[in-house]
């Protein structure tokens, strides 16, 4: 039987911070598709009553032509706007988000009359979406499931302490959670595989741990799973050739590499707004190899002197020296994130990258 | 009984005896007209439009070339054809233009066809009614080898273990090119993996030219799942220098077996030398959906869990086009792809709209000679994709991530690859004159 022509109507929900106001836009266009293609979508990345309000009023057969939905859907995403001050919903993150179906038999409407947002980055007043990177198997058949994170400011960095808003589903696993969060850099899409979680060999493919982020009350969560589509090359990609870096902490010291990381056993110590210099050791086949700097935890701001930057490896040394030259501006206990690949654009391929963290003990 | 009732009778009952005799004649002939079968209705369909890929050699998972082979397939046939999901062709038939070279898609007669003829038992006929066989290129012959002849140029790629399991692989060698005296034009190329392995897991590749000395890249050959060649229309050639390097681009996705060694192969076929077509064409060339507007690539790709998004992105043409083809290239939660021209007198054309994306398909809908997009200068072309990461879109592996921008099948970007040639104004004069004479003769032909 011939699929029913449907109207679709995109609704296109975006925020003009500035300015402080928040408004819908609506495109219709046309499209032959699958009913049941399009009734499930909705804001479904919208909590709580939100959700519910829109799924109520959206519901198909209360609302019977094309531009009463786009009307309807309107209203209630200015409703929502309104409610959520949606600076830090993730309504503003999807372009888009609703789609709708109508069953009449409407005209086509040109695209170029949809309006649809670029604007996915802004500087400030934008959440972190936890993202799930993908798994790897370890050699003891433990198996490793990788998060990162996208900022979506390019400006404001933001500090979430671990707990009710910071915090992973199941606490039998330890994991090294950041709780600091840096804009999106500006040449790279998202911070890769900051931390990862060893689970057990018997962790079913049905299992998975949540990892949720609460910024102003709106809960973002990513569930990671052992599921075949996201495993990962670890620490090597046949293809690319591409490897991950071997990194020590000192000269003579054990060399480790690879996204679980090489944990610093001992602590460095700095005082308030004195530079202390973190050194380490790289060995790479390749000639050039990046190394960034990064906050993981610690309870004030920590400035980097070069965040990130490359170097050329000395293959006719054991190892290439690197070094961070770091501030901080608060006592207290940090751990810094050093990340390690041969090139920016390898990220991208999702692998090989080394994750290394320092302790350092800060004084007044 | 007088005798005006016993011949009424008499008539009756001749009526009534010529009626029963014609019966079975009547009935045999009504069977023989109406009910379908396969060796009559169902097998020149066949031959159209599925045993290309559905034969011992080809990519389709079971041979479809007899009766035999047909039957036990015929309830998941006719559930694929009225789904329009076989064969690949996710053209929205009722969007921008619909006359293209390669229409692999059925008509609504010809699903209705097999549709009727799975539900009256998929009968076969008469095999006397079959229409002669096909011949169909094997699995390691070159596609374009019959139209064509042999290439005038095979080049190969440095060999690549596949690994059985795992991460999407990617490989990138460089490879000295070789073989030319001289500068020759491209006229087609035909991208081929290895058979039966190569063909398997090679999801999509290119074949770059790097001349020696020159600053422009040279793309011979771009290859997908469903588009493996291209040939310019006659009179439109790439032009290809004799030296420099081969950068090989494969996307290889590994498929529960190791295949070692594998090589891809690329054969080019070049206008005859000393001929200079009279248009250079870049062939198919990247219109990127993301990423503009100065930001890092992609980083406007954020789709929600069960959540849906649209980009859209515009580019000027900066000198009067020709288009010839147009493949859009999404991953997984891809979905829509449309390609919309915005002319400089404010007209608005949707050219294509890819409705059905199926990420394990790569397909280049080439356009008719007659209905090719021919954009003025200053036309902006307007992409427009949309993402579904819900439960309804089945080659969704898990609608609970946040999906971003990677190379991964998992991750997603949005592009498109336009077979483009850029026209001076005179050849645009030229080409829309040509265009409105042959309108012109088709109307005065009616």
């Amino acid at each position: 039987m011939r699929v029913p022509t449907v109207i679709v109507i995109v609704g296109v929900l975006q925020s003009s911070l500035a300015q402080g106001r928040c408004w819908a836009k609506l495109a219709i266009m046309r499209r032959q598709s699958v009913q049941d293609d399009l009734l499930s979508g909705g804001l479904v990345a919208l909590k709580g009553r939100s959700r519910r309000a829109f799924a109520r009023s959206s519901h198909l057969g209360k609302i019977d032509s094309a531009e009463e939905q786009a009307l309807s859907l309107m209203r209630i995403t200015m409703n929502i706007c309104s409610r959520l001050k949606l600076s830090r919903t993730v309504a503003l993150v999807p372009l888009m988000a609703v789609m709708l179906a109508a069953p009449v038999n409407g005209q086509q409407i040109g695209q170029s009359q949809q309006i649809f947002s670029a604007n996915v980055i802004k500087p400030s007043g934008q959440p972190i979406i936890p993202l799930f990177d993908g798994w790897f198997p370890n050699n003891d058949g433990t198996n490793s499931l990788c998060f990162g994170y996208f900022n979506l400011n390019s400006e404001e960095s933001l500090d979430i302490p671990l707990g009710e808003n910071n915090h992973l589903s199941d606490d039998r696993f330890d994991a090294l959670i950041p709780t600091h969060f840096e804009p999106v850099p500006p040449r790279y899409r998202h911070k890769f595989c900051v931390f990862t979680v060893i689970v057990p060999a018997d962790f079913g493919v049905d299992e998975e741990i949540i990892w949720s982020l609460t910024i102003d009350e709106q809960t973002l969560s990513v569930p990671g799973r052992i599921i075949p589509p996201y495993v990962m090359d670890e620490p090597a990609s046949g293809g690319r050739g591409n490897v991950a870096p071997w990194v020590r902490m000192s000269l003579d010291g054990p060399r480790g590499r690879g996204r679980n990381g090489i944990h610093a056993e001992s602590v460095l110590s700095a005082s308030v707004g004195e530079s202390i210099t973190i050194p380490v050791w790289i060995e790479h086949p390749e000639k050039n190899v990046w190394l960034g700097w990064s906050k993981h935890t610690g309870p004030g701001d920590v400035g980097f002197m070069l965040p990130e930057y490359g170097i050329v490896i000395n293959n006719r040394a054991p190892a290439t020296r690197a070094t961070a030259v770091a501030s901080f501006s608060e006592p207290g206990d940090y751990v810094i994130r050093m990340q390690t690949i041969n090139t920016v654009a390898a990220f991208e391929f999702y692998c090989c990258h080394t994750n290394a963290y320092f302790n350092v003990s800060v004084s007044p | 009984m007088n005798r005006l009732t016993y011949q009424n009778t008499i008539i009756r009952k001749t009526f009534l005896a010529l009626v029963a005799s014609s019966l079975p004649l009547i009935s045999a002939t009504s069977f023989a007209q109406d009910t379908l079968t396969f060796s009559r209705d169902i097998a020149p369909i066949m031959q159209r439009a599925c045993q290309q890929c559905h034969n011992p050699d080809g990519i389709g998972p079971m041979p479809l070339m007899n009766f035999e082979q047909v039957k036990p397939f015929a309830p998941l046939i006719r559930d694929r054809v009225t789904k329009r999901i076989m064969p690949p062709w996710h053209a929205d038939p009722d969007i921008g233009i619909q006359s293209f070279k390669n229409d692999a898609s059925l008509s609504n007669e010809e699903i209705a066809l097999i549709r009727d003829w799975v539900d009256a038992g998929a009968p076969e006929g008469n095999p006397d009614d079959l229409p002669p066989a096909i011949e169909i290129a094997g699995g390691a012959e070159w596609q374009l080898g019959d139209s064509m002849g042999p290439p005038d140029l095979i080049i190969k790629s440095s060999p690549y273990n596949v690994i059985a399991n795992g991460q999407d692989q990617w490989w990138q060698p460089n490879v000295p090119f070789a073989g030319m005296e001289g500068e020759r034009w491209l006229r087609a190329a035909e991208f081929k993996a290895s058979y039966p392995l190569g063909k398997q897991v090679v999801h999509h590749g290119h074949a770059v030219l790097i001349p020696e000395g020159e600053k422009r890249q040279v793309a011979l050959a771009r290859y997908g799942v469903g588009k493996s060649w291209e040939i310019f229309p006659e009179g439109t050639g790439m032009r290809v220098p004799a030296n420099g390097q081969i950068a090989w681009n494969l996307h290889y996705f590994p498929r529960g077996t190791e295949v070692p060694n594998d090589v891809v192969e690329v054969g080019l076929w070049f206008y005859k030398e000393g001929v200079v077509p009279e248009l250079a064409t870049s062939g198919e060339t990247m219109f990127r959906v993301d990423g503009l507007n100065g930001m890092a690539r992609g980083q406007d790709i954020v789709i929600p869990p069960h959540g849906y998004q649209v980009l859209s992105g515009t580019h000027v043409l900066e000198s009067p086009a020709v288009i010839h083809s147009y493949r859009p290239h999404l991953h997984m939660r891809g979905k829509v792809m449309s390609m919309e021209a915005i002319y400089p007198d404010g007209r608005k054309e949707v050219l294509s709209q890819v409705n059905k994306y199926n990420h394990n398909w790569q397909i280049s809908y080439i356009f008719e000679d007659d209905v090719k997009p021919l954009l003025p200068k200053g036309t902006v072309l307007q992409f427009t994709s949309v993402f579904d990461n819900t439960v309804n879109n089945p080659l969704n592996p898990d609608p609970e991530q946040w999906v971003v921008f990677g190379r991964r099948g998992v991750d997603e970007m949005s592009h498109a690859w336009v077979g483009i040639t850029y026209l001076n104004e005179e050849q645009y004069m030229q080409a829309s004159n040509d265009r409105t004479a042959a309108q012109e003769v088709l109307t005065i032909g009616r």
